[in-house]
């Protein structure tokens, strides 16, 4: 609710303005966060100078525990130790038909939205779980920056929908954090090794992680990462590999694989250590003494291989497909980069040295350069880099539709188009009278709905009763920076919004966010009154500050004398409702003061765009590939 | 914010056909700099919602403007040109169409990969010509004809989706 802040390059930030900010890399099997400190990126460390934090969370009667803690409960009760919560967000049951039911999860019974998993403290959401992660490494930020984290850039992989982006937002919204952007990983690792070199060119980023795999093309040019085209796999990972080394012991075991969840666990264990070992030696003995499994023998490298060459291959695949969207060919490519824990397997290095015809940049720790890119990132968001000119271009990961007769998907926006975007489209009654009307969003590339993902369900109301076909109802699509899609909708020709109900297929509704966001502070013993009074006075001070500053320096030359005094007028309003501690007062005046200078901000921002393009010399910084030409 | 501006005028560029796709790249990614939301991120709904909505009009211009079809109708669309839902064209293109729909049924039956990017191959020296042609007859004021060339174009353009989904098809995407 602030207004624009608009720092002109090479104004100094005073230093008790430096705010801090954090990036957290919310994996599948691991979790880091990373800060700038001095000048400097690192990952930061826990109490026991450990920076990895397992993504893995226990649940008891009375207390969570999250971490290394958490997985030494992974064989003891693996249904109350959830790991890989990643796979889950913003997932329905159908969606995990590879995870089989008995193994794994004990999922709570099928509602047909996303997954939720029994454990000793209830019934518990994905979401929750990711809750529970973000909020330990927070704290860990907290602690060694010195006090809660004004703002953090989180990662999810560049092929998430938008219902696992949703679920995100909504696991840090639980956990308290400010999120200034959720970050595509490929693009944190571009940015990670990018800013060193400052190279230019185009960029493959190949990111095998735990679960998932991307793999992006970026244009950098200018300080401008712009991401061409990207693809992947939201559901294949490391742990693919794990259970195809399991599979591999089973067979070598002759068993039927017929194991309770607990053995099934320590089995999984035992398959990424061979797993992990096979990237640095050719064979590795094994020993298995679980209660229904007794078994020892070794797994040679050129049987994993041949296990996990159909997985490779569909990565390569992947790879050729996100070269043909963006119309390049390998050779055109200036820079593989590698990201992952996975691509540690010597397989998956020889394919993309082969598939790319060179060998790929390893520098950076595959499994930390998404966290520090994403410091670096958040570390400008915040403010704290006011000159840099490093911008960040997205595109939208898998393209939207909506549903048409005879269930069939009409795209409305596709896939790799640059965010924010916004479509309209216009839809009509096909009944004297109608009022309402249902639109099912969708998300996929298939032409089935069976085949696309299910996003929500729009119900408009409220459109005037007409003849069929009289009305026009406009129903606009509008993707934010960080793919999230909301929509809106209206009746054109007489002006009438109709009132749009959202029904996330595989989201969380606000009420069950607030209910957990409840939830959480019972657990946490925190005051949940003393935290909103908190926030309440950082969005109003925010407000203050950032239109203090806009006032002074544009005040004069945009807004009349008088303009300028109601504005001033307005600030001391909202100044003294924040020296008192009634947040409804202060959340009411600083609704108040951002209306009144919404204006103003507007006025600002074509200043800003007319700006861009004046006092710029553009020539003599071309020579790259044009992203068309006819 | 001033959305009666031209997307020419957004990038303050001559409002041609022919235009320089480096130097509007340029100035698209001036503009990005200085109103993408990440700019104005953590500075409340205000900023997110004006920086957003610069943004996707930003985006929606350098899209226009920057592929041939899209640039040449929006060119039509500021002159006036209502572009009519079924155009009539001449037989002998029709029927050239009607070919080239049975050629890309045949590559279709054939499963052929080979033939499918060939056919694309084609299909995009076509439509460049007439990009071309539009060009000529745009810069000559000679709006009828530049608006046919449009209608040629919207033509070749959707054989070529139909070409480039039969290719992921081929391909096994």
């Amino acid at each position: 609710m602030a207004l624009i802040q608009i720092t002109e390059p090479g104004q100094a930030l005073d230093p008790h303005q430096r705010k801090r900010a954090a990036g957290i890399d919310l994996g599948t099997t691991n979790s880091l966060i990373a800060a700038v400190r001095s000048g400097q990126v690192g990952v930061l460390k826990d109490l026991s100078g450990v920076s990895m934090l397992p993504s893995v969370v226990h649940y008891s009667s009375t207390k969570v525990t999250v971490g290394t803690e958490a997985l030494s409960f992974s064989a003891s009760e693996p249904f109350n130790t959830i790991a890989s919560a990643k796979r889950l967000l913003g997932r329905g049951r159908a969606d995990l038909d590879d995870v089989p039911a008995d193994q794994r999860y004990d999922f709570a019974p099928d509602d047909g939205g996303m997954v939720r998993l029994q454990t000793a403290a209830g019934v518990i959401s994905p979401v929750q779980v990711s809750a529970e992660i973000l909020k330990v490494l927070s704290d860990r930020g907290a602690a060694t920056l010195g006090g809660p984290l004004d703002g953090v850039v989180i990662t999810v992989p560049a092929y998430f929908d938008d219902a696992q982006r949703q679920a995100t937002r909504d696991a840090a919204a639980i956990a308290g954090l400010n999120v200034l952007r959720l970050l595509n990983e490929p693009t944190a690792a571009a940015v990670a090794y990018g800013l060193d070199s400052g190279d230019e060119g185009l960029v493959v980023i190949f990111d095998l992680g735990g679960g998932t795999f991307d793999v992006s093309l970026l244009r950098l040019s200018r300080g401008v990462f712009e991401v061409l085209a990207t693809g992947g796999n939201s559901g294949l990972g490391g742990d693919d590999f794990d259970a195809l080394v399991a599979e591999l012991v089973l067979e070598k075991a002759q068993s039927d694989g017929g194991l309770d969840a607990s053995s099934r666990r320590q089995l999984m264990t035992e398959a990424r250590r061979v797993k992990e070992l096979l990237s640095s030696q050719s064979q590795v003995d094994v020993t298995l003494s679980l209660p229904s499994l007794q078994w020892q023998g070794s797994v040679h490298l050129a049987e994993f291989e041949d296990k996990i060459s159909g997985l490779v291959e569909e990565t390569i695949k992947a790879s050729r497909r996100v070269l043909r969207d963006a119309g390049v060919t390998a050779t055109e490519i200036n820079q593989v980069v590698l990201v992952g824990g996975s691509t540690r397997v010597p397989l998956i290095r020889s394919a993309v040295e082969a598939f790319f015809g060179r060998a790929p940049l390893t520098e950076i720790d595959p499994d930390r350069v998404v966290a520090l890119g994403a410091a670096l990132q958040a570390e400008v968001l915040v403010g704290n880099k006011p000159d840099d000119e490093m911008l960040l271009l997205d595109v939208l990961p898998l393209s939207l539709g909506l549903e048409t007769m005879g269930g069939l998907v009409e795209k409305v926006i596709s896939r790799n188009t640059p965010i924010p975007v916004q479509r309209a489209q216009e839809f009509t009654t096909y009944k004297d009278g109608q009022t309402a009307m249902l639109i099912h969003v969708l998300q996929g590339e298939r032409e089935q709905v069976a085949d696309c993902r299910s996003l929500a369900q729009f119900e408009l109301r409220g459109i005037p009763p007409m003849v069929a076909g009289a009305a026009k109802i406009q129903v606009v699509f509008q993707v934010d920076a960080d793919g999230l899609l909301s929509v809106s909708a209206a009746e054109l020709g007489t002006g009438v919004s109709a009132s749009v109900t959202v029904k996330p297929s595989y989201g969380l509704s606000d009420t069950e966010v607030t209910d957990m966001l409840k939830a959480s502070f019972a657990y946490a013993k925190e005051d949940a009154a003393a935290r909103m009074l908190l926030e309440a006075r950082v969005d109003g001070q925010r407000l203050v500050d950032a239109l203090r500053a806009a006032l002074e320096q544009d005040g004069p030359a945009l807004l009349s004398p008088e303009a300028t005094q109601a504005l001033q007028r307005g600030i001391q309003t909202l100044e003294s409702a924040l020296a008192g501690d009634q947040v409804q007062l202060i959340s009411a005046e600083t609704q108040n003061l951002s209306q009144a200078s919404d204006e103003f901000a507007a006025k600002r921002m074509d200043q800003e765009v007319r700006k861009a393009l004046t006092g710029q010399s553009l020539d003599g910084v071309l020579g790259e590939k044009p992203i068309t030409a006819d | 914010m001033n959305f009666s501006q031209n997307f020419f005028e957004i990038f303050q560029i001559d409002v041609a056909f022919d235009l320089d796709l480096l130097e509007l790249t340029a100035r698209y990614q001036a503009l990005q700099k200085r109103v993408h939301p990440d700019r104005y991120a953590g500075q409340g709904e205000q900023a997110a919602r004006l920086a957003t909505q610069w943004a996707t009009q930003i985006n929606e211009a350098y899209a226009t403007l920057s592929e041939p079809l899209a640039r040449a109708s929006y060119l039509l669309d500021l002159q006036g040109v209502v572009l009519a839902q079924n155009p009539t064209l001449d037989s002998a293109f029709l029927f050239e169409q009607i070919e080239l729909r049975e050629t890309l049924d045949e590559i279709r039956q054939a499963g052929s990969l080979a033939r499918a990017e060939a056919f694309i191959k084609t299909l995009a020296e076509k439509q460049s010509a007439e990009a071309r042609a539009f060009n000529d007859h745009f810069k000559a004021a000679a709006l009828t004809e530049a608006t046919t060339c449009v209608y040629r174009m919207q033509f070749l353009s959707k054989l070529l989706l139909g070409a480039k989904a039969l290719e992921e098809e081929l391909l096994g995407y």
